[in-house]
């Protein structure tokens, strides 16, 4: 187990570099130059110049990689170009906020998910299941920020429960303010994981040692939370797992509806801006959650499910 | 098996329904919005003091540092802050500030402020020392690097005594003053500035403006409190001012239909007769310097031939664009600037004219037209509709478009490339940070001052000739008729179709009394009061 | 675990004749949505293809004098900013959508389960390299990643298509392989390989079958998923080229109108619903005939 978990960290460190780097290369790909963005009409050549240098953009391209990765070794990520201030404190306050939006929306996924994937499941073929089955996939193609502004109107505007946007002060307002925006992601989110779920759920239904444990006289409800249940958790636990980056960098509709100030707005507000530093550590970061959540990932199969080796 | 399909059909069926019918339901909803009802008027007492502003802004700032800060949402909180020698009002000219007068001898060479006694809003007192530092600051081309031109004319800097400070130029500049009435030389105290350093200070500064930085939370909210020392006697009349970064238009909207914020920047323009009719809520529009047009890389044939520039210009449906997507907020622009201040009313836009286009065209070297790409910003409806009409308009002529549609990261890396034919940017990008013409005319008509006519290529002599005469005098009758006559030939060359000179639209509460939008877009905030 | 070895021969018979019986009843019904489905879909692709001739020819006709109409006979979707005709708009847009929705989505389905299965079967420096590249590709800023194909290949719809593709199939081999771990410890895997079957033939005639239900049920939400990326794609200038109507780009544009219009990305909206529905239907159909298959490769 332990020698397990060694050796895909030191697995991770190569995909980590290689993402970093591909990143370092990417970004210095794309057409467009901060400067430039940032002198807008007065960008004469002088100014570029001396801006440039004030950046140390002027640094050759090797020694800029080189001078990030030291910096982040030391978590130090150097200071954005555009928001003028050190990187890193900017991103712990932004990661929390796009933490909390996603755990909450896990868990209003999950709420949502799991008692309606065991039902349609289980009735499989039969009107609920279709029921539900359309409703999951009306709310997984309607567009996030139509099922956010209706949310808003509705419980916001109409009924005054929730905040229209932005973070509220205190737990509870903090909590009551991130309520609309888990909604909103759980609506996409949610479909996911139950047809996944459903699917599983079925499958492992007719497996054979659901049989056997059927032979051996057990309960239906036994059967299906003790082993239906568990064994269909892995399915759902990788949709989670490869969801992950995609739900932290994709929530960016979400956090712009709401004013969240998240992780997704900031990548793609420095990836507009050629913000190099902070693309870099965004990056990076995404890069760790990632890994470190599908390696839980891989070692929760092993918790689920005896069968599968390590 | 058909009772399931019929199962499904008929969920299908409901859902359609809530799908159409709730939007309609919900935007019904509005004559019981949640709002104070309309009080009967009663005879203001005057201002009152207190309460605090909830201000939703549609970027966020990146600094707080007026040297540094080169984004519309750092400069409009900062001039909260700061205090600068002269300040920008909707005066044509800069009003007395920190310096409460001033004399310009030397054929305006020498200019002589008498300083104010001002505070900081840590209850130091504003010094000659901070003033002398401030400008200095200013004029140096190597900490100023954002905006270097505003004070190159700058030869040196001297503290008289206490109370007066004088600036030395090496050239007469016409703008100088405005210039000083910026945000960039907003007077900073150097001692507090030396300790905390460039960075800590760009975080929460210590200004001698109305209100002083309490709490600043990136991408979110920025809190100010009124500054206690404030020079200015009972104001500001609010206690504390909070803007919030709000990005999504529609969200930003709705913050002020609950009741949760007073004041909402950027009202699209298609939101601005419907929240208008909202009661409670008011949608203010403002003439500010800004101004939309889409620019011609006149380098490049066949945009050399000025028939074709301007048979564009008359091909191009103005009246019918500013009504449809502008929803009226607008002017048609006869200018290919801003409305600043030495604007001439006369001079004539270019009209709706398909004859006269067609007529030019036939003169034209391409008389059965080209094709040419056109640049634009993505993401920006309004943007892409303008383009898509003038499309549709100029193919009438034989002028086939393709519409680029690139990132704001990568427009300006294309367009100072020079290698582009045409392009746009969004109404509200371009906007004069001065008072006066002067710097504007240096980036758009004067070819060698380093922008190469916003990189038209418009190289025109007696345009340049007429520039720079215009900027180095303080002769207001010189000035005036040179940067008049520079209106008439930049309409007649064409290196651009002018479209709107835009407004500010901004979406306030009844209760908010005293709000305006000066014409440099931001607001002096210490004059708004919260009615109870 | 032993009790499973040791029920194994008594349950198998049972579960088979459990699932033949079902079997019967739910042939009908699977081809029944299979059947829906193709209609949703097809009906579609017929009205898109034949727009011109149904009397919506041009898109992009503007007329500013009739611009933000209400749905009506005239314009039954209604008009935009512009005055086009919203539903003319949406039909020609569907050639667009709907190809790329599928090609983006079974290329990298068919990739990204080839990739895994092997990677999951053979296990090794096999499965490391292609399990480095899914993190790799999985961790990266999707964003950053298509900005930069974009700049290499040019921007449009080419683009959008290497973009998707570069990253989607990622999520398949994931999944393939987290499923192929389980199923080489199944019984039937576990025979076919002491019995001494080709690799080839193990892979191909019994797991792909298996990873293809679950690829597939995951492939009809991705095919909307990947529809709407597109629109996304469009902020940032990498969708279609203005004017051309793109569903995504209808919808995104008219999100500024959702309380002054709602037509105008609401009725476009339901589309992508409609056909999202159909694509889903299609894909349980087919789950459930090739569940049959499962069985039958017992």
């Amino acid at each position: 187990m332990f020698a397990y978990i060694g050796r895909r960290i030191v697995q991770a460190i190569p995909v980590l570099i290689t993402v970093t780097l591909v990143a370092f290369a990417l970004i210095h790909l794309i057409p467009g130059d901060p400067v430039k963005i940032m002198l807008a009409s007065r960008a004469t050549p002088e100014a570029i110049a001396t801006v440039r240098h004030q950046l140390g953009l002027d640094r050759p391209l090797p020694i800029q990689y080189v001078r990030f990765l030291l910096g982040a070794l030391r978590m130090d990520f150097g200071n954005s170009l555009f928001l003028r201030a050190p990187i890193g404190p900017i991103l712990r306050q932004r990661a929390l906020v796009s933490l909390a939006l996603l755990c909450y929306s896990i868990l209003v996924s999950l709420v949502i998910a799991v008692p309606l994937a065991i039902l349609s499941a289980i009735r499989r073929n039969r009107p609920t299941d279709h029921i539900v089955r359309m409703f999951s996939t009306f709310a997984f193609a309607m567009p996030a920020f139509w099922t956010g502004l209706l949310l808003v109107l509705f419980f916001s505007l109409r009924l005054k429960l929730f905040p229209t946007s932005g973070l509220g002060s205190g737990p509870i307002n903090y909590i009551r303010s991130l309520t609309l925006p888990s909604i909103t992601i759980g609506f996409y989110l949610a479909p996911v994981l139950l047809r996944s779920l459903r699917a599983s759920v079925i499958e492992t239904l007719i497996a054979e040692f659901v049989e056997a444990a059927r032979a051996r006289g057990l309960s239906e409800r036994r059967v299906l939370f003790k082993h239906v249940l568990r064994n269909s958790l892995i399915a759902m636990i990788t949709v989670l797992g490869i969801n992950v980056g995609f739900l932290i960098s994709g929530a960016v509709v979400i956090e712009n509806i709401f004013a969240l100030p998240g992780l997704g707005s900031l990548l793609v507000s420095s990836i507009l801006a050629r913000d190099y530093p902070v693309i870099q550590a965004l990056t990076l970061v995404f890069g760790i959650t990632v890994i470190v959540v599908n390696l839980l990932v891989d070692l929760s199969y092993a918790a689920l499910d005896p069968r599968v080796r390590l | 098996m058909k009772k399931h399909l019929m199962s499904i059909l008929s969920v299908f069926i409901l859902l359609s329904l809530v799908f159409v019918a709730f939007p309609v339901w919900a935007g019904n909803g509005e004559e019981e919005a949640p709002l104070p009802a309309e009080e009967p008027i009663v005879e203001p007492e005057g201002p009152r003091r207190g309460g605090t502003i909830h201000f939703a802004r549609d970027s966020e700032p990146a600094t707080l540092n007026p040297i540094g800060a080169n984004d519309n949402a750092s400069i409009f909180a900062l001039v909260q802050i700061f205090d600068t020698l002269v300040e920008s009002t909707h005066a044509p000219d800069p009003q007395p500030a920190i310096a409460e007068s001033w004399k310009v001898s030397d054929g305006g060479l020498t200019w002589t402020f008498k300083l104010r006694k001002a505070r900081f809003s840590n209850g130091d007192p504003v010094t000659a020392e901070d003033v002398k530092f401030s400008i200095d600051r200013f004029a140096d081309p190597d900490v100023n690097s954002f905006y270097a031109g505003f004070g190159a004319m700058i030869e040196s800097t001297e503290i008289i005594d206490a109370s007066t400070f004088r600036i030395n130029l090496h050239t007469v500049n016409g703008a100088f003053l405005d210039y000083l009435s910026t945000f960039i030389p907003s007077i900073i105290p150097k001692k507090i500035y030396q300790e905390m350093g460039d960075e800590a200070f760009s975080e929460k500064p210590i200004g001698s403006g109305p209100f002083k930085v309490t709490e600043w939370t990136r991408g979110e909210k920025l809190i100010l409190d009124r500054n206690p020392y404030y020079w200015k006697e009972g104001l500001p009349y609010v206690d504390r001012i909070i803007f919030y970064y709000v990005p999504d238009s529609n969200t930003r909207m709705l913050r002020v239909e609950s009741g949760e914020a007073h004041i909402a920047t950027e009202v699209p323009y298609s939101e601005i007769d419907r929240l208008d009719a909202i009661r409670g809520i008011n949608v203010v529009i403002e003439d500010v310097m800004a101004w939309d047009a889409i620019w011609f890389n006149i380098r490049i044939p066949p945009l050399d031939d000025k028939n074709i520039r301007q048979a564009l210009n008359y091909a191009t449906p103005k009246e019918a664009m500013l009504k449809t997507l502008l929803h009226g907020a607008g002017d048609i622009a006869n200018h290919v600037i801003a409305k600043v201040k030495y604007w001439d009313p006369s001079v004539p836009a270019y009209p709706y004219d398909m004859d006269k286009a067609k007529a030019l065209m036939a003169k034209s070297k391409r008389p059965s037209g080209f094709s040419m790409p056109m640049l634009i910003v993505a993401g920006d409806p309004v943007e892409r509709q303008q383009a898509e009409i003038v499309q549709a308009e100029w193919a009438k002529l034989g002028v086939k478009i393709t519409i680029d549609a690139v990132d704001v990261g990568t427009i300006w890396d294309r367009w100072l490339s020079s290698e582009e034919m045409c392009f746009t940017l969004p109404g509200n990008a371009l906007s004069s940070d001065a008072l006066s013409d002067d710097n504007l005319a240096l980036v758009f008509f004067d070819f060698t001052a380093g922008a190469q006519s916003f990189w038209t290529g418009w190289n025109n002599p007696k345009a340049i000739e007429l520039v720079q005469k215009a900027g180095k005098t303080v002769d207001e009758d010189v000035r005036t008729e040179a940067f008049h006559e520079v209106q008439r030939l930049v309409m007649e060359e064409a290196p651009a179709v002018p479209l709107f000179f835009t407004k500010a639209r901004t979406a306030i509460q009844d209760s908010v009394k005293g709000f305006s939008t000066l014409p440099v877009k931001w607001w002096n905030l210490e004059d708004v009061w919260l009615e109870e | 675990m032993t009790w499973i070895k040791e029920s194994y021969h008594r349950t198998i018979s049972e579960a088979i004749k459990r699932l033949r019986g079902r079997a019967k009843s739910e042939r009908r019904w699977s081809s029944m949505t299979l059947w829906l489905g193709v209609a949703i879909v097809g009906i579609m692709i017929i009205l898109s293809l034949s727009a011109g001739w149904i009397g919506f020819e041009n898109p992009n006709e503007q007329d500013l004098n009739a611009t933000l109409l209400r749905p009506s006979i005239e314009h039954p979707f209604g008009t935009d900013e512009l005055g086009r005709d919203i539903f003319t708009r949406i039909l020609h847009g569907a050639r667009i959508d709907l190809s790329f929705g599928l090609i983006t989505t079974y290329a990298s389905l068919i990739v990204g389960m080839l990739l895994g299965a092997l990677a999951g079967y053979f296990g090794g420096a096999f499965d490391t390299i292609v399990m480095r590249a899914v993190d790799t590709v999985i961790s990266f800023p999707y964003i950053v990643l298509i900005l930069a194909i974009a700049s290499v290949v040019g921007a449009g719809l080419f683009g959008a298509y290497i973009g998707v593709l570069a990253v989607s199939w990622a999520l398949y081999a994931r999944l393939s392989r987290g499923e192929m771990l389980v199923l080489r410890e199944m019984q039937y895997m576990m025979a076919a390989d002491t019995l001494g079957f080709p690799v080839r033939r193990i892979i191909f005639k019994h797991a792909i079958p298996n990873l293809l239900r679950s690829n597939l049920v995951f492939s009809m939400s991705d095919i909307v998923l990947n529809i709407l990326t597109l629109a996304a794609l469009s902020y940032l200038g990498l969708g279609v080229r203005p004017p051309t109507a793109e569903w995504g780009s209808i919808i995104a544009q008219g999100q500024k109108y959702l309380r002054t219009a709602w037509w105008i990305s609401t009725l476009p909206g339901i589309v992508v619903v409609f056909v999202g529905v159909g694509f889903a239907l299609i894909g349980d159909g087919l789950a459930d005939k090739l569940g049959e298959d499962v069985t039958g490769a017992f």
